[in-house]
């Protein structure tokens, strides 16, 4: 792999400027780049080169002093970062320090952040899920908030692109509101998933229960090959950063592929302050940033720029991008820029043990658990009175219990520890995750004076869940519960622990596509309504939330975005 | 194994131990104040005596190490001073103190210099009064409202997190395998041990 070319060049000036380099930027970088475009992307964060920036990517337990414990002031640093509950000695580095980003919290909202190179790609869960119609026609179908102006058959050929590049391990079950994709062999289910897929599948008319369909290599293509990436060595280890490139990440995969180009300039330490518009031409020029090791600011220029700075950061740049003929931030004609904020709801289900089959165990930590798709309000059998949309669940552990289960057993001892040595029961959880409707009144706002170290506004965070979401929450539960019963398991705990919105880590909205500029913020190709030149392709583009992972959605739209982009470029229209 | 399996096991445990716990606790009543092998960074050098004789109780020497060949008290002081706030320390020396309380009101004597049977007595009474850790999932707790944890339930955890987590157990004891490669879905079990946890 060629090293990033990290210096500008003599004009500042190139074709693109992406912001971000998530998941997003990544795949904005990638196509740009492979489409001809010289391409510079700027990331807020530190550098993270693939393989040699993960420290801690082959560290046992014991190879830190308190195993991965953190103490009371390294987690006061990252005091909303540890609500996600990933945070650990061996994971912290690639989470946000919260005491240098601030932002306001009018409700509780979970705002997880990755500022480096690469972004949330490297921590991300990696499951990816196509919509169906039954998403994009909901809110038109429902009248609520505004139609999507796509449709399946406008992302379709994108999902298969992106599916393609960055391999997605899945299973085919031809289930018209999931789906099938370009897969990989699937992961495959130990004993205790396929016992009770079984039993759900028999006990419940059919319903589908399947491995997660995650982007791991299960199995090498040479475009996967190419770019270094190998097989999925059952680790488990993948939030540290995976040192065999199996799962995807920009780091092991669109930024290599963007510059194996030589046509991609990549500026870390670039905190963006805002977008540069030229008032003659009413196009974006460019971007201001901070270079935040030496606090100069620096304008970059381009023809085209993608925002991809994550969900709620990129609709802080565009209100902060303020000037005369936008006194309210670039792309908020209609009022909406802000509005609309999403997440799913989760932290509800189940869990349980199963005291059969002790004659089995398994050999590697698999990189994901179940899925079980979405199973109501498909159609008018499946409809429920007292909420819309749906949820999934995906399975946590599925393993036999651990030395952990000592802690709660009660014992002390010889034959008390010596048991711990070995296996015991077999143990299974599974979480929903469903569906926040786009509310209005759930917004983003810019805070009037307090600002961050660059000078910068912080966003002021007010949004929360409603009746739809807290009725949907009930069968979440209980219907875990029923699946565990009919499953034969014991010691079965229901379980409902809300949090707050922010906290799945699924954040999206706020700068919504539609096809009405007086009720969107972006057209069906992305493009800021009014500002051909400017693209926002993360989640703040999206129009509602669905249930499933939304990360193989975002990366689709931003493909099909950059193809729509240089189309018009070379057609001289932006 | 299930709970109550658990209870005989440690009922014949109890009268197997009898003599061998009361010999330990004869030198350890000659020796004890005298020299605790270790020098404790947080914890008075009685207050790590006692710590010391609550981990070592979880988790004795068998055919495999106990707590103390792991150095499992040394860790729970490394760690009660280097990382928890001034709050939970105090929280830490009180169940200490608490402990070797209970052990002079039932049986006339500090924690440390009762024997076995009586320490494992003191201590599963403990663990039947104590509520249990709150259920999580992915690192999170999925109770709204748990319970606060007793110091008991707080240092069992500890002790058998710092006990299965050391390299001495993890490679040598359990099953060490760091880069498994293939993933085998179902395979017959044998009795072999836990795979190390990644």
């Amino acid at each position: 792999m060629g090293s990033f070319n990290f210096n500008l060049n003599k004009s500042n000036t190139y074709d693109a400027i992406v912001i971000g380099s998530g998941i997003t930027g990544g795949w904005a970088a990638k196509e740009l780049c492979e489409k001809g475009l010289s391409t510079l992307v700027l990331e807020k964060g530190k550098m993270v080169d693939h393989i040699k920036d993960y420290p801690n990517a082959d560290k046992d337990a014991w190879d830190d002093t308190f195993r991965g414990m953190l103490s009371d002031e390294d987690k006061a640093k990252q005091h909303v970062q540890v609500r996600s509950g990933y945070i650990n000695a061996f994971s912290r580095n690639f989470f946000t320090n919260d005491l240098e980003n601030p932002y306001q919290e009018v409700q509780r909202f979970d705002w997880f952040r990755g500022n480096q190179v690469g972004g949330r790609s490297i921590t991300w869960g990696r499951h990816t899920y196509r919509w169906s119609d039954l998403d994009f026609e909901a809110n038109a179908k429902e009248g609520i908030a505004i139609d999507w102006p796509i449709r399946y058959k406008d992302i379709e050929p994108w999902y298969s692109y992106v599916e393609r590049f960055i391999g997605v391990a899945g299973e085919k079950r031809n289930l018209p509101h999931l789906p099938d994709g370009d897969f990989l062999k699937p992961l495959e289910m130990n004993c205790i998933e396929k016992h009770f897929a079984d039993h759900v599948q028999d006990g419940f008319n059919g319903r589908p229960v399947m491995m997660g369909r995650v982007a791991h290599l299960t199995e090498t293509k040479p475009w996967h090959a190419a770019l270094g990436r190998g097989t999925c060595q059952n680790r488990n280890r993948c939030g540290r950063g995976c040192p065999f490139g199996a799962y995807f990440s920009s780091n092991a995969a669109t930024l290599p592929a963007a510059n194996n180009t030589g046509k991609l300039t990549i500026r870390p330490n670039s905190v963006v302050h805002s977008i540069i518009m030229d008032k003659n031409t009413n196009k974006a020029k460019g971007v201001l940033i901070i270079d935040s090791e030496t606090n100069n600011t620096i304008e970059v220029f381009a023809k085209i720029i993608f925002l991809c700075a994550s969900t709620l950061s990129s609709t802080q740049i565009l209100m902060h991008s303020k000037s005369e003929r936008y006194p309210n931030g670039l792309g908020n004609e209609s009022g909406e820029l802000g509005h609309n904020v999403m997440d799913h709801h989760h932290n509800v289900g189940a869990m349980g043990s199963y005291e059969g089959m002790k004659d089995s165990y398994y050999k590697g930590r698999k990189p994901a658990g179940l899925f079980i798709p979405k199973y109501v309000n498909l159609n008018d059998q499946t409809k429920q009175s007292t909420f819309k949309r749906g949820f999934n669940y995906q399975g946590g552990d599925a393993i036999r219990k651990s030395w952990n289960r000592g802690v709660n057993e009660v014992g002390v001892g010889a034959s008390f520890k010596d048991s711990l040595m070995n296996p015991g029961d077999w143990h299974l959880s599974i979480m929903a995750f469903g569906e926040v409707l786009p509310y209005h009144e759930n917004k983003v706002t810019l805070h009037p004076t307090l600002t961050d170290k660059w000078g910068i506004p912080q966003l002021v965070i007010d949004a929360g869940f409603k009746d739809n979401e807290w009725n949907m929450r009930k069968k979440m539960k209980t219907d875990a519960q029923e699946m565990f019963e009919k499953a034969g398991f014991k010691n079965i705990k229901a379980f409902d622990n809300p949090t707050a919105l922010g906290n799945s880590i699924h954040e999206m909205g706020t700068a919504r596509m539609g096809k009405d500029p007086k009720t969107s913020v972006l057209n069906a190709h992305n493009q800021v309504h009014g500002i051909p030149n400017l693209f926002v392709t993360d989640g703040a583009c999206m129009t509602s939330s669905n249930s499933v992972n939304p990360s193989l959605t975002y990366m689709a739209l931003t493909a099909r975005a950059v193809d729509f982009a240089v189309g018009e470029l070379k057609k001289q229209n932006l | 194994m299930n709970r109550r399996e658990y209870i005989q096991h440690s009922t014949l445990f109890l009268g197997y131990t009898l003599v061998s716990g009361t010999v330990m606790s004869l030198l350890a009543s000659c020796e004890q104040e005298a020299k605790l092998p270790w020098t404790p960074t947080f914890f008075t050098k009685a207050e790590a005596a006692t710590l010391s004789a609550i981990t070592e109780t979880i988790c004795p020497a068998t055919k495999t190490p106990g707590a103390n060949d792991i150095g499992v008290p040394q860790f729970i002081d490394l760690l009660t001073n280097n990382l928890l706030g001034q709050k939970e320390q105090a929280f830490f020396k009180k169940g200490i103190e608490d402990i070797n309380a209970d052990a002079n009101k039932q049986f006339g004597k500090d924690f440390d210099l009762c024997d076995t049977t009586q320490k494992e007595q003191i201590l599963i009474a403990l663990d039947k009064s104590s509520a249990p850790t709150g259920m999580t999932m992915w690192g999170k707790p999925m109770e709204e409202n748990p319970a606060p944890l007793s110091f008991y339930r707080k240092i069992k955890n500890l002790t058998l997190m710092a006990y299965f987590t050391s390299e001495k157990i993890g490679k040598n004891y359990l099953a060490y395998d760091p880069n498994p490669g293939k993933f085998e879905a179902c395979r017959p079990y044998h009795n072999e041990p836990n795979w190390t946890e990644s």
